[in-house]
């Protein structure tokens, strides 16, 4: 149960119990008087007094009753003492040692000093060296040089003790980083064996930390040979050599021995012998302009930023809004941008409890993403958090065939035909669905819902958008007649409000009838995905002032179309 | 306000106003954190103490508040740890986030005012699962064996009436 529901689960405990007032006052005060202390020891008072008077308050920037998630439990005990003594003891005895040693112990300073080469291959290999990246065959490397494994596979052995082993074909550029190994890597298959220091490997989308004695394997491969290639690494060497390189798109891991750790752009993963293999894949978009991937990177920061909104707040920031417009375009044209997307999606349903805001604008943009892996994320997050779906994303992924979301739809029906009561609303949307698979009782219900009034009096606001829904799929269904009938009815009813004159009621009718009609018009029988939505963005057209001829003309032109 | 910090032993007044103050949230939150009815007055009574204990010092009502919900959370968590009763709450401080958005600077009266106004719009059967469920504590077997519905039908119907319910009171609570 997430935190939002808890909350309501005690609301709900509170409004419905008949909670007694009890009062324990005047027995705390007793036991405070008779020298009583609480059960937590002074170390754990000092702990949380720390916390709540120390510079953490300051997190909660104007709410100091706000608790900074980044505070984590204590995790760790006090050292034992026995512990604590033997590591006393052991340090005096270094210091002793080292104090006591006898000046003739001490070794000459030497003449000079032997600088090792910074790496050594095992027999000669091809190297790109210096700007100009003349071609060399060396057994000693130098720090920047490019590696090309080509004809066999090579042994090289750096300075500190690390070894890597490469595989052809493997390209690689060879440096240092804080003095430790770093081998930036565009495409092969190594072994990299870590002795006294850490090594770093690098690739253009994530960053591996092998600790000291460590032993992994790592493979660096094409998944999509069509694809064009990546331009990402920011070493001009292989700029110019990933124009004939294949696509590089996913990094396989797995340490055989040690730990090491590996960062992509959202996550740091530690991974030792039993993690077993990891792939990676990369995480930007090959074919993705750079300007498109930058405002990419922006409307989802934006977006996932929403993880600490205000739980109780339902509005967007007009950036927000543009943000997201603009995301859902690139995520229309770009396909690598929502493989990308969806694989950010998973990463944070891991690492937080999403707000149901959030995920109810994830959820808007899975439902437009055709990838079948779009349908399955979806069916995941149904299992763990039914709760979050509003009923357009069921019905979208139910037309997609979840088979899971079509239960859901046929649930709600039978629950409102054996009780209406038990909806809020009328369940049109699911009827629709249904009818159009050739249900008869969502059918019939649909019916029920499309009717119109006997006379030309109608209750305010009406007809709304189920009405012209029900009339939609019907006619869908082959009953062509009602839908001209309910157009009729409506620009009827539309050019009354205007005599009322109630122009902002009859430009609503209109917007709904033109929102039928272009989904009428796209394709026989309707989508009704992402209908609810569209409804709800009909209201916010309905702003400002209203100028009763050009809805008089809009009128028309629906009753034409 | 009452300067609460440092109270020696024999201010048993004060210690008394300070408690009563602040006891209705702090037993509220062990609820909400899940402590056992059969333990809360002990445990809401360990918390003034350490309170007091501690020496906190008074920097005004947000930061006792928090102050009392961190005692009250370790004290829970310890109880529970040395009952062998387990804990139905996998991340106490994201819990702890919630309850404060709960309570705001109303010991969470806005809250439940929302509450009741949304069930104001909640008739027929899903009122009674509601009323049968918080009210007289049945299992949700028993409910749906006394509304003639199956289990998950019941399930169904309370999924759907609390996201009702949150969605309404979201929008409450937003306008105010």
């Amino acid at each position: 149960m997430n935190h939002e529901d808890r909350i309501l689960e005690f609301a709900l405990h509170r409004h419905f119990g008949d909670e007694e007032a009890v009062d324990v006052a005047a027995r705390v005060a007793k036991a405070w008087e008779r020298g009583a202390s609480g059960a937590l020891d002074e170390e754990e008072l000092e702990e949380i007094r720390s916390y709540v008077e120390g510079p953490r308050l300051v997190e909660g920037r104007g709410r100091p009753d706000v608790v900074p998630r980044a505070v984590g439990e204590r995790k760790t005990r006090r050292l034992p003492w026995i512990l604590a003594l033997a590591l006393a003891a052991a340090v005096l005895c270094a210091l002793g040692l080292r104090f006591l040693r006898s000046p003739a112990d001490e070794s000459p300073a030497p003449s000079h000093v032997v600088v090792p080469p910074f790496l050594v291959a095992e027999a000669e290999v091809l190297v790109l060296r210096g700007p100009a990246r003349r071609q060399v065959r060396a057994r000693e490397l130098e720090r920047g040089d490019a590696l090309l494994v080509l004809e066999k596979p090579v042994a090289l052995a750096f300075g500190a003790g690390t070894t890597l082993h490469a595989q052809v074909p493997s390209l690689l550029v060879v440096d240092e980083k804080e003095g430790e190994p770093m081998i930036a890597a565009t495409l092969g298959d190594f072994t990299l064996q870590t002795s006294g220091l850490r090594a770093h490997l690098r690739t253009d989308f994530a960053e591996v930390a092998l600790s000291p004695s460590t032993s992994m394997s790592i493979e660096l491969f094409r998944s999509d040979p069509a694809a064009t290639p990546h331009l990402g690494l920011d070493v001009d060497l292989a700029r110019t050599l990933l124009a004939d390189f294949p696509e590089v798109r996913t990094l396989r891991l797995r340490v055989t021995s040690g730990d090491a750790a590996v960062s992509t752009r959202d996550v740091t993963r530690l991974l030792d012998a039993s993690s077993g293999s990891l792939s990676i894949p990369s995480r930007r978009a090959p074919v993705v302009p750079e300007t498109e991937f930058a405002r990419y990177a922006k409307a989802t920061e934006l977006l996932f930023g929403l993880v600490d909104f205000p739980r109780w707040s339902t509005g967007l920031t007009p950036d927000l809004a543009l943000a997201l417009e603009d995301l859902r375009g690139l995520l229309e044209r770009q396909p690598a941008l929502r493989v990308e997307f969806r694989e950010r999606l998973v990463e944070m349903r891991k690492s937080h409890d999403l707000p149901r805001m959030l995920t109810s604008i994830l959820l808007d943009f899975l439902e437009r993403d055709e990838d079948p892996e779009a349908l399955a994320l979806a069916s995941d997050i149904w299992v763990e958090e039914p709760d979050r779906f509003q009923i357009d994303h069921v019905v979208g992924f139910a037309e997609r065939g979840g088979f899971e979301f079509v239960r859901e739809l046929e649930q709600v029906v039978d629950l409102y035909r054996s009780d209406p009561s038990g909806l809020e609303e009328p369940p049109v949307f699911p009827a629709a669905f249904l009818a159009l698979c050739g249900d008869d009782a969502g059918r019939a219900l649909l019916t029920e819902f499309a009717a119109l009034p006997e006379s030309s009096q109608v209750e305010p606001g009406w007809p709304d958008l189920r009405h012209v829904v029900a009339a939609l799929a019907l006619e869908g269904l082959g009953e062509t007649d009602r839908w001209d009938r309910t157009v009729e009815f409506l620009a009827t009813h539309a050019r009354a409000l205007l005599d009322v004159p109630d122009e902002k009621e009859a430009l609503r009718v209109v917007l709904l009838l033109e929102l039928m009609t272009e989904r009428r018009a796209e394709r026989t029988p309707p989508s009704l995905r992402g209908l609810v939505s569209a409804g709800y963005a009909l209201e916010g057209m309905l702003q400002g002032s209203f100028d009763p001829d050009a809805i008089g003309a809009r009128i028309d032109a629906v009753r034409a179309r | 306000m009452v300067a609460v910090n440092p109270l020696s032993r024999s201010e048993g007044r004060a210690v008394e106003e300070f408690v009563r103050r602040h006891q209705g949230p702090v037993r509220g939150f062990l609820v909400y954190l899940g402590c056992p009815e059969d333990r809360l007055d002990d445990v809401v009574q360990d918390v003034f103490l350490s309170f007091l204990a501690a020496r906190f010092e008074d920097r005004g009502e947000a930061a006792t508040r928090a102050f009392l919900r961190r005692i009250a959370r370790n004290l829970f968590l310890k109880t529970m740890q040395r009952e062998r009763r387990q804990v139905q709450l996998a991340d106490p401080v994201g819990a702890e986030g919630a309850w404060v958005a709960f309570e705001q600077e109303d010991q969470g009266q806005g809250y439940m005012a929302a509450l009741e106004h949304c069930l104001r719009s909640i008739a027929g059967r899903p009122a009674e699962v509601l009323r049968l469920r918080f009210e007289e504590s049945v299992r949700l077997s028993t409910v749906a064996r006394r509304l003639g519905l199956t289990e998950s039908g019941v399930k169904s119907i309370l999924v759907r009436t609390k996201r009702r319910l949150r969605e309404c009171i979201e929008r409450r609570l937003a306008l105010r």
